[in-house]
Formats: C-alpha cells, sequence, structure tokens
C-alpha cells in the first residue's frame, strides 16, 4: 500500500555523465515493492519545481531496508535529485501502481529494454532468474551508442542470454533493438504463444513494441512513462488510451499494461 | 468539553468542522486519499465534477508543469452521475467529513438532471455548481462567462433541489462582481474561487502545444495573487460566503484568503505536492489562532486593514 514517507538518502552513485543511481532508506517499500512498481518523489522544498517526480524502482535491497532509482538527468527535477548526497532526506511517496505478472513455468522469457528503461526490468530480472531456468531468459538491451550503455558487464554476469545493440552500432549488433527482438524471434523460429515479453523504454519503442505484440498476438507487458501529477489516481492527468477508446490511469491502473491492450503515439 | 479555540464555519446552515475543503479535480471521489490521510480532519471533501453521463475526457498529455504552477485539461473525465451514487457515495457517506458534490453539463437540462438525482440521495451535504471549467467545448464556462448565462443556470438548479449551492466562478471573465452579483440573484447560497485561468505550453523542438486540448487550466502557487484580489473583490461587494482556492500550499497563504474576506478555503493543487497539506493547514490555523488568542477563526474573515 502507498505510503508518504521521508526517506533518508544512503547513497548517489553517478554511473554515467548523465545518469545516476539514488538509493533511499525504506523498509516499507523495500519489503512491499513489486516490479514494476514506481515511487513519486519531491525532489525540492520549495515551489519549483512544484511537482512530484516518478521513478520506476530499480532494486530492493538483499536485507529489505532499501530500494534503488536509476535515473538520467532531463531536466530540472532530475537536475535536483542529481545532487542529493548521504544525510539528506526526500519526501517519498510508495510503491504505488501494479506490477509484471510473472510468466508460467514453461515460457521462453524476454526483456527488452531501450535506454532508461533497464531501470524497472532490472528488479523484473533479478526476481526471474530466482524461479527461472537462466537459459530460458533473454536480455535485449539497446542503446543509442556506447557511450550511453547501461549494465552490458552486469546483465552479462547474471548468467541470462544477453543480446546487446546500439542505433550507431558502437558496440554490439547495430539497429533499434525492437528490430533487433523481432529478428530474433524470427530467426529462432520462437512459438509467440510460447513467449513471455517484458519490455520498458523511450516511448516510440515502446510504441514498435506495440506494434510488433499486436501484429504476433504475443504476451507482452510494457511500462509506461508519462508526467504525473497527483500519482494516486486521483487527477486523471496521466492517462493512456486503450484500442477501446477508453482512458486508464498509468499511475494507478499502470504503469505495466499488455502492449496488445493500449494505443500509443 | 468545548475547544478553546473554535475552527468551525457555518455555511447555508452546513456545518463545517474547520474552513479546510480539497478542491473538487484534485482529490478524485476522495477514496485516493484514504490511505494517505485523515480525511476525517478536514472540514470537507468536493469531489470531481459529476456529469449526467460517463466522460472519458480530453486526449493526452492532460498535464503539464509551469513555473510555480501547472496546467491541466482533463475535460470532466468522470464516472457519470448513475455510477457515481452506487460507486462512490456509499464511501464517502461513511466519512466524518461533509461532503460536496461537483456537478457539470453541458446543458442546463443536463446540470439540472443531475442534481435531481443526487437530491434523491443520502450523505450528501452540499453541491457545487462548476460553471467555469475552461477545458470542454460546451458547458462548464460557457455558463460562467456572463451573468446572464450564470443566472439561468443557478436559477434552474436552484428551483429543483434543496441542498444549498455554492457556484464556482471562473476568473477567465471581464467583471467577476458582476457574475457574483448574478449567481446571487439567482439564489446561490455561496460563491468559490477562482477556477483556473486559461493558460498554454509550447514545445519549441516540436513546434506544438504541450497539452492534447492545446490550452488548459493554469493553477498552483502562480496564481495565488490573481485569486486573492478576486477574492477580496467579491467579497467586498457581495453580501454571500465566499470560499477562496488559488495556489494556497501553507497556513500563511490561507489565513491570507481569510484575512481577504474568505469564510472557507480550497486545497488544489497542493493535495499533489503534498497530501498532507490539508491537514497541516487545519493544525497551522489552530496554532495561530492559539498564539494570537484569537477565539474562533471566524473573527479574521474579512479583517483586512485598508486605511
Amino acid at each position: 500500500m502507498v505510503h508518504q514517507l521521508v526517506a533518508p538518502v544512503l547513497s548517489n552513485e553517478k554511473l554515467q555523465k548523465k545518469v545516476f543511481k539514488l538509493t533511499l532508506f525504506s523498509p516499507h517499500i523495500s519489503k512491499t515493492a513489486k516490479p514494476g512498481n514506481f515511487v513519486h518523489i519531491k525532489v525540492s522544498s520549495n515551489n519549483y519545481p512544484l511537482l512530484r517526480r516518478a521513478f520506476s524502482i530499480h532494486r530492493v535491497g538483499k536485507n529489505k531496508t532499501e530500494f534503488e532509482i536509476l535515473f538520467k538527468v532531463v531536466g530540472k527535477g532530475t537536475e535536483i535529485l542529481s545532487r542529493k548526497a548521504p544525510g539528506d532526506i526526500v519526501d517519498v511517496l510508495g510503491p504505488i501502481g501494479n506490477s509484471f505478472s510473472l510468466p508460467q513455468k514453461e515460457k521462453e522469457v524476454m526483456l527488452v529494454a531501450g535506454g532508461m528503461g533497464i531501470a524497472p526490468l532490472w528488479f523484473l530480472l533479478n526476481q526471474l532468474i530466482k524461479r527461472f531456468d537462466k537459459d530460458k531468459v533473454t536480455f535485449f538491451l539497446g542503446a543509442k551508442s556506447k557511450e550511453e550503455l547501461l549494465y552490458a558487464k552486469k546483465l552479462n554476469s547474471m548468467g541470462s542470454n544477453l543480446i546487446v545493440a546500439t542505433d550507431d552500432g558502437s558496440v554490439g549488433r547495430k539497429g533499434l533493438i525492437t528490430e533487433i527482438f523481432k529478428k530474433e524471434i524470427k530467426k529462432k523460429k520462437y512459438d509467440p504463444r510460447k513467449l513471455a515479453v517484458y519490455s520498458c523504454g523511450p516511448q516510440m519503442m515502446l510504441k514498435r513494441m506495440t506494434d510488433i505484440a499486436k501484429r504476433l498476438d504475443l504476451f507482452c507487458q510494457i511500462s509506461l512513462e508519462i508526467h504525473m501529477a497527483c500519482g494516486v489516481g486521483a487527477c486523471w492527468g496521466c492517462v493512456v488510451q486503450k484500442k477501446d477508446g477508453i482512458y486508464k490511469r498509468v499511475c494507478v491502473d499502470g504503469p505495466v499494461f499488455d502492449a496488445r491492450e493500449v494505443n500509443l503515439e | 468539553m468545548r475547544q478553546k479555540y473554535d475552527l468551525s464555519v457555518n455555511v447555508a446552515g452546513v456545518r463545517f468542522s474547520n474552513p479546510v475543503l480539497v478542491a473538487s479535480g484534485t482529490f478524485g471521489y476522495g477514496e485516493e486519499y484514504d490511505a494517505l490521510i485523515d480525511l476525517s480532519k478536514l472540514g470537507g471533501v468536493i469531489t470531481k465534477s459529476i456529469t449526467l453521463n460517463p466522460r472519458e475526457g480530453n486526449p493526452a498529455p492532460r498535464t503539464v508543469e509551469t513555473p510555480s504552477g501547472m496546467l491541466n485539461a482533463i475535460g470532466l473525465a468522470n464516472l457519470g452521475v448513475e455510477n457515481f451514487i452506487k460507486e462512490k457515495i456509499p464511501f464517502l457517506r461513511k466519512l466524518e467529513t461533509r461532503i460536496i458534490v461537483n456537478v457539470a453539463g453541458s446543458t442546463i437540462g443536463e446540470y439540472v438532471e443531475v442534481v435531481k438525482r443526487l437530491s434523491r440521495c443520502r450523505g450528501i451535504d452540499m453541491l457545487e455548481i462548476n460553471i467555469s471549467c475552461p477545458n470542454v467545448e460546451q458547458g462548464g464556462l460557457a455558463f460562467g462567462s456572463n451573468p446572464e448565462s450564470a443566472f439561468a443556470c443557478i436559477k434552474q438548479i436552484k428551483d429543483h433541489t434543496s441542498y444549498p449551492i455554492i457556484a464556482k466562478l471562473s476568473p477567465n471573465v471581464t467583471d467577476i462582481v458582476e457574475v457574483a452579483c448574478a449567481v446571487k440573484e439567482a439564489g446561490a447560497d455561496a460563491v468559490s474561487l477562482i477556477n483556473t485561468l486559461i493558460g498554454m505550453a509550447i514545445d519549441t523542438e516540436k513546434r506544438k502545444p504541450i497539452l492534447g486540448n492545446i490550452t488548459g487550466g493554469l493553477s498552483g502557487p502562480a496564481i495565488k495573487p490573481v485569486a486573492l484580489a478576486m477574492v477580496w473583490k467579491v467579497a467586498k461587494a457581495v453580501n454571500l460566503p465566499v470560499i477562496g482556492i488559488g495556489g494556497i500550499l501553507n497556513t500563511q497563504d490561507a489565513l491570507e484568503f481569510l484575512l481577504a474576506g474568505a469564510c472557507m478555503i480550497q486545497i488544489g493543487t497542493a493535495n499533489f505536492v503534498d497530501p498532507q497539506t490539508s491537514v497541516k493547514i487545519v493544525n497551522g490555523l489552530n496554532g495561530y489562532l492559539k498564539e494570537k488568542r484569537i477565539k474562533r477563526i471566524t473573527d479574521l474573515v474579512g479583517r483586512l486593514k485598508i486605511n
């Protein structure tokens, strides 16, 4: 259940030029969070930026006292967050939202991450490999270039299959990760009914995932990112349209949706 | 035991334990905040706007943050009056706070029909009539934008309900005092102001408006000075209870509105920033009375000193 709490900063690690991993102390969130859940953080104590910022839960600590978020500095809110240091505290609402539904045992599992989309999928992967044969899990990791590629080494040491691609080909295969994913299922002649796919990344990438999922009638869950106001289902600001025209709230009806069910632009 | 410092307020025969309400559209149907705050601490809860039929609302994006504020263009998304009565009233009825249902429509007939159906339902203390939504093509602001149509709308509603009526006014008019006078003439029991100011934000990379609806309603601390001036003007000119809304974030802001002439206040955008805002303000007002040795909160209303 969602709580409002004051979470002390345990660490704030710079992973890349603009990418940070923030570790916050919160037994409540750490104990109750599921992969796909997010937190809504007030980054400043004054009026600018005014609204909270939403971040997927990236990992929960083994001792269940802390959790991590992974973020890229894209504006004022994330810039302020990047300057948080141990000893600071942040106001957090969480955990919020639905979660990925874990696949049946016999499925072949594929995770498709673009850029910062690794954030919730890392949490998911860590749960999956506890229950699944590592051979049956394949991670598709995409980025713009070598400089922006995250977690390739870490993923390599996880024991699951790893396919890396960059838009410019500076490392791994060249091309969009969604195209590489599509080619891979074609090449290996996977039966779409035997696959369970999970994806997160930029809007355009997820749009392509919805196209693929709809065409192949693939079980594919995507985690959406959108600007939010309340984050608790009250304002109806953060909506996504389902294929029947109905709007759903990303914050509490999502952020995880069946890719076959939503219309992205 | 009688409380030493009295925060209670009476508006149109309804007694509120304190003057702090949560504004329509920022608090869902109340239940969304149940896990986060003690709802019984509030003076009252105002629901999202309820219309006759369910509404899906506007295309996304529906919100965008702007300096010290935000724009929204939700488009009165709501589940419709019948579903509201079935699914949401049972929860609201159990709360130990006042319940105000906000009503919107695209024709006067629609407002009247919603009001009639709500009138058959237990657990509602008052209605707030939204004649000021800037984000729908028909209705809303169409009724609140001039004194004649505001009069016609409120008059018809008053003829069909025994609930006390609050008319929620728009700042997007030439003279808000004229509209306030008109709704008083029509029988409104109180006015609440201000609804959001029409605003816009542009993505310069895409050369496109950020909101799906192109324009939206500006709220948050950015609009507080505008709201305060309008509350002051209306309270001075019209003999009706005034409920102040607009960018209230803390006790200090609330006090400004009370001094300007508002007998109650509504917390809107601040609910998103900190769900505890309204409860903090209730406690803050109590502390203020204690510190200044003022017996009743009503002793502060309109006590602005102007030489």
